[in-house]
């Protein structure tokens, strides 16, 4: 099975390890992905965005129709370690309604070290998890071309062995002469473009930060609930959403998250976030972002970077929904239980201080 | 969508007889009436008050969903509150900010309650009733009418969270001892500011007894109505939900998906069909009424394989997912190649809930095509499907603080 250690142990994404060019190609060779490419219309002047989410369901995604489908028939062919949707799920009693999910068969390593001396997976192992591409086009319109060789330029959708929820996928960049090391606004416009394009309002995209950025990677999913973070209440520091972003504090939420919306001035608040990023990584906080709301919304989440734990908690858990591997921690899963857990990976309030200033310093950089 | 035209009009006829409109008509306050088992949970009935205070007209506003009325600043936070309330089929008070037609916005009072089937306590309607906010009403902490009387006091709800003190149910219980109160309301109305739209706004307890009493006179027409139909309906779910019918909310996810399908349940006798797609409707000829609670073997005729059926009856048997070829039957007794792909679907508990079939008519090559293949389209909509009962089917019950 590939999974992500695997694609970056075998060149995906590791630039430090291989002769660039090389082994790329002969992936690929050969193997015709269901190709999605994004209409030229910038993001900025898209409509979605100044309506309301979620419920402009009306018309038909073919991005959602794409994943689904795609999602389905690996699904069909038993190509995931378990059912996901066999497990069970609650949320846990209490006023923060974090959910719960009993997962026996899920891997806490979400990626899973290759076996050492295992040969590359066979082409048609590759394929059964690589489900489709998505690229750029001239064209106004998005289109999907049912069968296309893989382009240089995109970004490569494939499905998560190990689900957390129904639809778990990764977007990993693919470019043959360079390597993702770290979050620009590009990929992140991507992955927002994602969540907008699917205008499905279950659909979230997940991104965790790691101190060598090895693995540069979004993670997506249906989750079938809104996250505990998403009903939280909120304080605007900064700006307004009706003259282009703004930046507010989730109050009352065990981890320091800082939630971000645009309606207008998209491409600037993308700016931002990525400037924020890679200061937080400079000032050693681990960072997770959650994108929710069909795009119109990005979570961050603070968490302080130890140095002999970096097994921080993912973006879904800073979001409020745990995964249980038995039956008794399932059962016994208090909201007392689930705050401490958050609260204990959260950075402090003196260094959110400094995170909110600083966002606050670089957004106003960025000027009105 | 002549049939769904047709099925909003039917809506409240059947359910309350033809009459009730005129009474409803003569209810002053600003309300609609919604029907979540119609797909897109339409308005059925709009109050001419409503339609004063939105400048909409009553073309405009029948069909359409509640959402329209809201605008880019509305809250998200409380439209997810009130999506909630939706799905766990029950009342809500909060503050919303609308947007009249010509795009102004205007903080109101929504109180939103179900309708139940006195029968089989099913969700038949949602009332939502909207009260206007103005800042008059917010500023003062006691209210003065003309007569002089102080109505609130220290007990006005400024204080109060918005999003956590209005949630609270009113009890219609309650409303009788303010009886005397309600007669005064009206005098509130003349001249209100409009708020700024910034800042969001408290409504006082006046605003939630005006909306609270309007619901009450909406509901008792309707189940003053309902008798002369002998469909009766109750403020309160008097009845457990019977077994194998669907949630409101479950009704309304899936009717987004536009694809045509059926849910089975296996765990009523003879399996039968708990919801139909209207695109299922629409290949078959039949009525909703005329599939729902039936087997699907009415779709098969003489010349139908009975090794395919043997197939299909083995896969859900085993509770696989199959594909197969089958040749269906139409209402009208014509014949098509039906592509049906079945699949288990579980809840939120990990166990199976439904059977989704996905029919597809064969020789339709082009389904919109866009790049879609048909397998594609019924690959998705299981999906779809599987996502919506896995939603639908969790919180109530283990999430009650």
């Amino acid at each position: 099975m590939v999974r992500l250690k695997q694609l970056e142990d075998d060149n995906l994404l590791a630039k430090s390890e291989m002769p660039k060019q090389s082994k790329f190609p002969q992936f690929f060779e050969g193997i015709k992905i269901p190709l999605y490419c994004f209409g030229s219309q910038s993001l900025m002047g898209r409509e979605p965005f100044g309506e309301l989410p979620c419920i402009s369901e009306d018309e038909e995604s073919i991005l959602d129709t794409l994943l689904l489908a795609q999602w389905e028939d690996r699904a069909m062919k038993g190509i995931f370690r378990y059912d996901v949707t066999a497990s069970e799920i609650k949320a846990i009693e209490g006023r923060k309604k974090f959910l719960a999910q009993l997962n026996e068969g899920w891997n806490l390593d979400h990626f899973p070290k290759r076996e050492e001396n295992k040969t590359f997976h066979q082409e048609d192992v590759f394929r059964d998890e690589l489900l489709f591409g998505i690229a750029s086009s001239e064209k106004t319109n998005p289109e999907l071309i049912p069968s296309a060789a893989v382009p240089d330029h995109a970004f490569l959708v494939f499905i998560n062995a190990s689900p957390v929820e129904y639809g778990h996928v990764l977007l990993v960049p693919h470019h043959s002469n360079s390597v993702y090391q770290f979050l620009d606004a590009s990929f992140l416009e991507m992955a927002v473009r994602l969540g907008v394009e699917i205008n499905n309002c279950c659909f979230r995209l997940f991104y965790d930060s790691s101190p060598d950025a090895s693995h540069l990677h979004f993670q997506a999913c249906y989750f079938p609930n809104p996250l505990a973070v998403e009903l939280m209440p909120v304080d605007t520091i900064f700006g307004d959403l009706q003259t282009w972003m703004r930046i507010s504090v989730v109050t009352d939420y065990p981890i320091k998250t800082l939630l971000l919306e645009s309606h207008q001035k998209f491409k600037m608040m993308m700016e931002i976030l990525v400037k924020m990023c890679s200061f937080l990584q400079e000032m050693r906080i681990s960072y997770n972002l959650l994108i929710s709301d069909c795009g119109k919304k990005i979570f961050l989440f603070l968490q302080q970077q130890k140095s002999k734990d970096p097994c921080s908690l993912s973006a879904w858990e800073c979001g409020g929904y745990f995964l249980f591997k038995s039956r008794s921690d399932f059962d016994q899963a208090t909201e007392r239980t689930m705050l401490k857990r958050l609260s204990s990976v959260s950075i402090d309030d003196d260094s959110f201080k400094a995170v909110k200033l600083l966002c606050c310093r670089i957004a106003s950089k960025f000027g009105i | 969508m002549e049939s769904q035209l047709g099925l909003i009009e039917q809506s409240l006829n059947s359910s309350y007889s033809l009459w009730v409109r005129e009474a409803l008509d003569e209810i002053p306050d600003n309300f609609t009436i919604t029907d979540p088992c119609i797909c897109g949970h339409p308005i059925v009935f709009v109050s001419r008050g409503f339609l004063k205070m939105t400048g909409y007209s009553k073309n405009e506003v029948i069909g359409k969903n509640g959402r329209v009325f809201q605008g880019p600043k509305t809250c998200r936070r409380s439209v997810m509150e009130v999506r909630e309330a939706v799905r766990e089929e029950r009342a809500i008070q909060l503050n919303l900010l609308n947007y009249r037609k010509d795009g102004r916005p205007f903080w109101m009072l929504f109180h939103m309650c179900p309708v139940f089937s006195k029968e089989d306590g099913r969700v038949i309607n949602f009332i939502a009733v909207q009260v206007p906010l103005s800042r008059k009403a917010r500023r003062s902490g006691s209210v003065f009418c003309r007569n002089g009387v102080i109505l609130s006091g220290e007990g006005s709800m400024i204080n109060d969270v918005v999003y956590g003190s209005c949630r609270k149910e009113v009890r219609s219980d309650s409303l009788l001892e303010l009886g005397p109160v309600l007669a005064l309301d009206s005098a509130l109305d003349s001249d209100v500011t409009e708020l700024e739209i910034e800042e969001p706004c408290e409504a006082s307890d006046l605003d939630k007894i005006r909306a609270a009493s309007a619901i009450n006179r909406v509901l008792s027409v309707l189940t003053h109505y309902s008798e002369s139909t002998g469909r009766l309906v109750c403020g309160k779910r008097c009845y457990l939900s019977a077994l194998g019918l669907l949630s409101s909310s479950l009704t309304i996810s899936l009717g987004r998906i536009k694809q045509s399908f059926v849910l089975t349940d296996p765990h009523l006798p003879d399996m039968p069909i708990v919801y139909a797609s209207d695109a299922f409707l629409k290949l078959t000829g039949y009525s909703g009424q005329e599939v729902l609670g039936h087997n699907c073997r009415f779709l098969n005729g003489e010349d139908t394989d009975s090794s395919t059926l043997y197939q299909i009856e083995e896969s859900i048997k085993m509770e696989q997912a199959c594909t197969v070829r089958i040749l269906n039957y139409r209402k009208d007794k014509s014949s098509f190649w039906n592509s049906l792909h079945i699949s288990p679907v579980r809840n939120a508990s990990g166990k199976i809930a439904y059977f989704v079939g996905v029919h597809m008519e064969e020789s339709c090559n082009d389904q919109g095509g866009r790049g879609l293949s048909p397998e594609m389209r019924q690959l998705s909509t299981v999906g779809a499907v599987k996502i919506a009962v896995r939603s639908s089917s969790m919180g109530a019950g283990s999430s009650k603080s």
